[in-house]
């Protein structure tokens, strides 16, 4: 059981969590990007503005994976779908997957750096 | 004169460098037993620094959440910076509100309705 | 340049700087009255010190009396603009503040530990994207149940509560919740009971904020 944080006068000014410190190393990396975010220095490499690019598309695209996947589901869920379709898309999703891992493989990019697995409470969006 | 000789003076040598002995044994241990409490001292400090970082690091996105998404919006001349942010993060989330919306909007008229699907419907 | 800070029926004007060190303003019409301060050219960055300077307005504001927090950037041209404003969207200010009123916001957060293997069986028919998706669906209900069931121990102590947009398939909960200042220990211990009871799930909260999930709906 976790110390109980309580009184206001323990914490820093800047210190509003009321519950949940046992498990802290978690939120490490979702405050590290928004760390970076706001005190943004550009950098104009052409290699890490080609890398910048893609971490940007790759994040939108896993985020549109998930949204698609939680709307295949819900089908799935409903009754709607036939057996045959419910394979076609699990083939698809899969198929995207590997292609996720592909496109992040080539520019070196790991699942944090697409904001994606960061631990369970370590994810900005 | 010559110090006294004799099996009792032995044993009272020997006692005493026994007991010498038990002195710096027993300040070895103190010594070490001190040193284990200050490394897990540090060790404490350390954590609960890293902790107090990681508050403060979850607090900040909470209130960044707070004051660029929620409150009352008044329509004035809105001169806030956004270049600062990261504008990836205040678009998305705009965009996965309005999605959810969305999807919690269609999701209830889809249930509704039963719709019978296509098959390359998504 | 007049920069807001919130809307409040709070008497006095609070001990505080507001940014850049401005002074604070209290601009009234009868009960209301907006809390701003004056700036020839405020180019305003959102960056921590600054974000922290705005909150802390707010917060002493909310000691005072009940108070709306304003979006951050909120600016209009002069003092007119504002009396303007609380007369025309007084009453609907008036109604928000006592909904607030003696209460705070509290965020709280849940996500599953990820899990490598796949859990859910299904039949010897089935093919590997049929189990892919039977996979998906076990867990997507496994975190539905684990975000329902926190939502059920901490909703019976809050005022409202409203979901904050969050869309990561481990993201059992991500709300806010208007709770009474005197239940706010209550709900802090119910909250980490709740996540030491549940296995492979995480919940923190955060707070108290001023209501600012409760007041961006104000029309």
């Amino acid at each position: 059981m976790s110390e109980r944080l309580g009184s206001t006068a323990r914490r820093g000014a800047r210190d509003r969590l009321l519950a949940g410190d046992s498990d802290l190393e978690l939120f490490g990396s979702e405050l590290d990007r928004l760390g970076s975010a706001l005190d943004r220095r550009v950098n104009a490499d052409r290699e890490s503005l080609e890398k910048g690019l893609a971490q940007l598309v790759l994040t939108l695209v896993e985020l549109l994976r998930e949204l698609m996947e939680r709307q295949a589901l819900r089908r799935i869920e409903g009754g709607s779908l036939s057996a045959e379709e419910v394979e076609r898309l699990g083939e698809t999703f899969m198929l995207l997957e590997r292609r996720m891992e592909e496109l992040k493989d080539a520019f070196g990019l790991e699942d944090e750096d697409l904001n994606l697995d960061l631990g369970p409470l370590g994810k900005l969006l | 004169m010559t110090a006294p000789r004799g099996p009792r003076r032995d044993a009272q040598r020997e006692a005493a460098a026994r007991r010498r002995e038990a002195a710096a044994r027993r300040r070895e241990r103190t010594l070490e037993s001190s040193r284990a409490r200050r490394e897990a001292g540090r060790q404490r400090r350390e954590t609960n620094r890293e902790r107090a970082r990681m508050a403060r690091e979850v607090s900040l996105v909470d209130l960044v959440d707070r004051l660029l998404d929620g409150g009352v919006v008044i329509h004035g001349d809105i001169t806030l910076a956004v270049a600062d942010v990261d504008l990836l993060y205040v678009g998305l989330r705009a965009l996965v509100a309005s999605v959810e919306t969305m999807e919690r909007e269609l999701g209830v008229s889809m249930s509704a309705r039963g719709p019978a699907l296509e098959s390359s419907a998504l | 340049m007049i920069y807001l800070y919130a809307i409040t029926d709070a008497a006095d004007e609070p001990d505080v700087p507001g940014l850049e060190g401005a002074p604070l303003h209290t601009i009234r019409d009868g009960r209301l009255a907006v809390v701003a301060s004056e700036h020839d050219g405020l180019r305003l960055r959102a960056a921590e010190e600054e974000l922290w300077a705005h909150e802390t307005v707010v917060e002493a504001l909310m000691e005072a009396g009940a108070v709306l927090p304003v979006r951050m950037g909120s600016v209009v041209e002069n003092p007119d603009a504002v009396l303007a404003l609380l007369r025309e969207r007084g009453r609907d200010f008036s109604k928000a503040l006592d909904e607030v009123r003696g209460a705070v916001e509290i965020a709280v957060r849940a996500a599953v530990d990820p899990e490598p293997a796949p859990r859910a069986t299904s039949g010897p028919d089935a093919g590997p994207g049929a189990a892919y998706m039977l996979d998906r669906l076990d867990r997507k209900q496994r975190v539905e149940e684990a975000g329902a069931r926190i939502h059920a121990s901490l909703e019976p102590l809050a005022r409202d509560h409203t979901p904050i947009a969050s869309s990561h398939e481990r993201m059992a909960l991500r709300t806010a919740y208007l709770v009474d200042r005197e239940l706010v220990d209550d709900f802090a211990e119910t909250a980490e009971r709740v996540g030491d009871e549940l296995d492979g799930v995480t919940v923190a909260c955060t707070g108290p904020w001023p209501p600012y999930s409760f007041a961006a709906g104000v029309n």
